[in-house]
């Protein structure tokens, strides 16, 4: 029996320069899980205080490092299969803010004119993002189809497949990792685990707390385990896969340990969760601890670090403002959709 | 496939031809990467056509019995039917799901069901049932020309009945086109699937002087409404003749479509010949009494003449 499961560590600073870390992608990585923080904070804002916003939407609160760890291994051509908690990855894929916005408010303005909302937000084809479920593990053997295409034409590009703890435990993911792992797609299944699927921590509902890991054994598909908190760890497991990938010999699966750090949907405050958990991951937040990372590096300074929020913010509100007096489709013109 | 390397076929057994030869001979012409076999799971194999298909590939995905299409459900519902919708038309979706029913062959209640209003409801979804190897190529063409999500059904019936009859050449039958067998002024009769074969077989057994206008609807959706419409209009007394489950049927649909049009140009009320609201039998004798004959399809257009 073969089973391939290793560990992949944080880069050490000596290691940049082999993965292709430059100053620029470090700070960039950082600039975009600032801008997903920021992103989020207001829409959770505009659901609960200014009650502009309906519908579900479920808040990439925590796993920015993941997106972010993404982001930088991504080259055109590459596709992005996301699910209902993609807000995240629409950032990282350089989304127009305004049309995301558009698109929560449900107007003709946004990137899916107002047909798909928020757990859709990541599609953008011409920005690779193909696709995004809301039915959870759907989206793994789409993606297996989307990989496909990529090594039939040669092209060297692979898809990623965003997924949650929760989807591990589907029919669809265990077929999704059949097919890739029969045809050798140049697939990367990235498990964003948070530990919780909806309301409950999924490692209780088995009473293991490897049971994420257990689901990725049956495929002799590589399996790589990284701290979800570390865009530098998620960024480090794809390149050291991406040769394996890219010359068409097989897909990859990443377990990204990270930690929801609010509820399941906007509404939801979590009183599910044991006392002090969430507190504790506060102490581990991927932002503050990727930027004092930085600073200590030298390559940040603490006044810098607080201006990207202030930048931030600025393009958030103004895109919400840009985006805020749109209008939906008529019921006539979704026709032309179907 | 000769004509588009965009077209791939993949499904349990197709490349050793299927349990009924539909895909034989595909595996030596255009080799492993264009026609693979599966393996046993439907919604990997329709959630890769679905990948494929919104990357410029045209897949073609056999799920080798229509009885199997429920295990994939979801993937047809919420993805295959909604990509275009989901995308906001960034994408289309050229993806063919081709299947068969064993209806009449003594395979029992998992594995001879026909139900197409499982799929017809769904929006964004094209739906044809072949009835001969003429539509059967022509409608297949047609979808692999188009570049919508479609499932083609096949009664398996047929491989067996008209097997040295495959057309040659080039042509195309359009989906949302009824196919008109015979004009008539007595009786309309409007079906689609195994039961085209059996109305035919009917028409035989009636006295000369008993005309019927037969139309197999051939694509359930979209749908010929102008000719279900003219074709009751021309006679006024209409038999839908189908195999599916009777309740909430394409059948029933095509009924309230013609009481919509023109109730008021009907001589009788319409006349719904399916089988009873029970499961397929195994029991050869009891399916065959399950199923629509010639004798039955017969008997209805009689009574309607009466």
């Amino acid at each position: 029996m073969r089973i391939s499961l290793s560990h992949v560590n944080s880069p050490v600073k000596g290691e940049y320069g082999r993965l292709e870390l430059d100053e620029n992608k470090l700070l960039d990585i950082l600039k975009t899980m600032v801008l997903i923080r920021v992103f989020e904070e207001k829409v959770e804002e505009l659901y609960l205080k200014e009650g502009v916003l309906m519908g579900p939407a479920h808040l990439y609160f925590g796993s920015e490092a993941i997106a972010a760890g993404v982001k930088h291994f991504m080259r055109k051509g590459d596709l992005v299969i996301s699910h209902h908690r993609g807000h995240g990855h629409a950032i990282m894929l350089g989304i127009e803010l305004d049309k995301l916005f558009a698109e929560l408010l449900g107007f003709r303005e946004g990137n899916l004119k107002g047909l798909g909302g928020s757990m859709h937000l990541p599609i953008d084809v011409s920005k690779g993002g193909l696709y995004a479920s809301a039915i959870v593990g759907s989206q793994v053997p789409i993606a297996v189809g989307a990989a496909y295409s990529q090594k039939y034409g040669r092209s060297g590009n692979v898809t990623i497949v965003f997924f949650g703890d929760g989807a591990v435990n589907t029919g669809a993911f265990a077929e999704g990792a059949v097919m890739a792992s029969f045809l050798k797609v140049p697939l990367v299944l990235l498990c964003e685990n948070n530990m919780y699927a909806e309301f409950t921590r999924t490692a209780d509902l088995f009473g293991d707390e490897d049971v994420v890991v257990q689901r990725f054994l049956g495929y002799d598909i590589p399996t790589l385990i990284v701290d979800g908190n570390d865009p530098l760890s998620v960024y480090k497991a794809l390149k050291v896969y991406e040769n394996e990938l890219r010359s068409g010999n097989g897909p990859v699966a990443i377990i990204a340990n990270t930690y929801r750090l609010k509820g399941h949907g906007v509404y939801d405050k979590a009183p599910y969760k044991p006392l002090g958990e969430a507190d504790l991951y506060k102490l581990k937040d991927p932002i503050t601890t990727y930027a004092d990372r930085l600073i200590s590096e030298g390559l940040l300074k603490r006044d810098e670090f607080e201006a990207l929020f202030e930048n931030a913010k600025k393009m958030v509100d103004d895109a919400f403002e840009k985006a805020k007096d749109g209008s939906p489709l008529t019921l006539e013109e979704l026709n032309a959709y179907v | 496939m000769e004509r588009d390397s965009r077209i791939i076929y993949i499904g349990e057994d197709v490349r050793k031809g299927g349990p009924h030869g539909f895909s034989k001979g595909l595996y030596e012409r255009f080799g492993p990467e264009r026609v693979i076999d599966s393996p046993i799971s439907e919604i990997g194999l329709v959630g890769f056509g679905i990948g494929a298909a919104l990357t410029g590939l045209k897949p073609i995905v056999e799920i080798m019995y229509m009885d199997f299409l429920p295990i994939a459900m979801e993937q047809i519902v919420n993805h295959m039917a909604q990509a275009k919708f989901l995308t906001a038309g960034q994408r289309e979706l050229p993806l063919i799901i081709r299947t068969q029913y064993s209806l009449g062959r003594q395979h029992g209640p998992q594995h001879s069901q026909f139900f197409p209003s499982l799929f017809t409801n769904v929006p964004g979804l094209n739906i044809a049932v072949t009835s001969t190897p003429y539509n059967c190529k022509g409608l297949y063409k047609h979808a692999l020309r188009q570049n919508k999500p479609t499932i083609i059904i096949d009664p398996a019936w047929i491989y067996y009945r008209f097997i040295d009859e495959i057309p040659e050449g080039d042509y195309e039958v359009e989906f949302g086109k009824a196919n008109i067998i015979s004009e008539g002024d007595d009786v309309t009769v409007i079906t689609f699937g195994r039961t085209v074969y059996e109305s035919i077989q009917a028409l035989k057994q009636l006295p000369r002087n008993v005309s019927v206008h037969l139309v197999d609807l051939q694509s359930l959706k979209p749908l010929d409404v102008g000719a279900i419409v003219e074709a009751a209009r021309k006679t006024g007394k209409v038999l839908i003749v189908s195999e599916e489950h009777p309740h909430s049927s394409v059948a029933s649909y095509v009924a309230s479509l013609i009481y919509g049009y023109c109730f008021g140009e009907l001589e009788k009320p319409i006349k719904v010949l399916t089988p009873p609201d029970v499961h397929v039998p195994f029991s050869p004798k009891l399916e065959k009494e399950y199923m629509i004959t010639s004798e039955k399809i017969a008997k209805a257009i009689l009574e309607l003449t009466m």
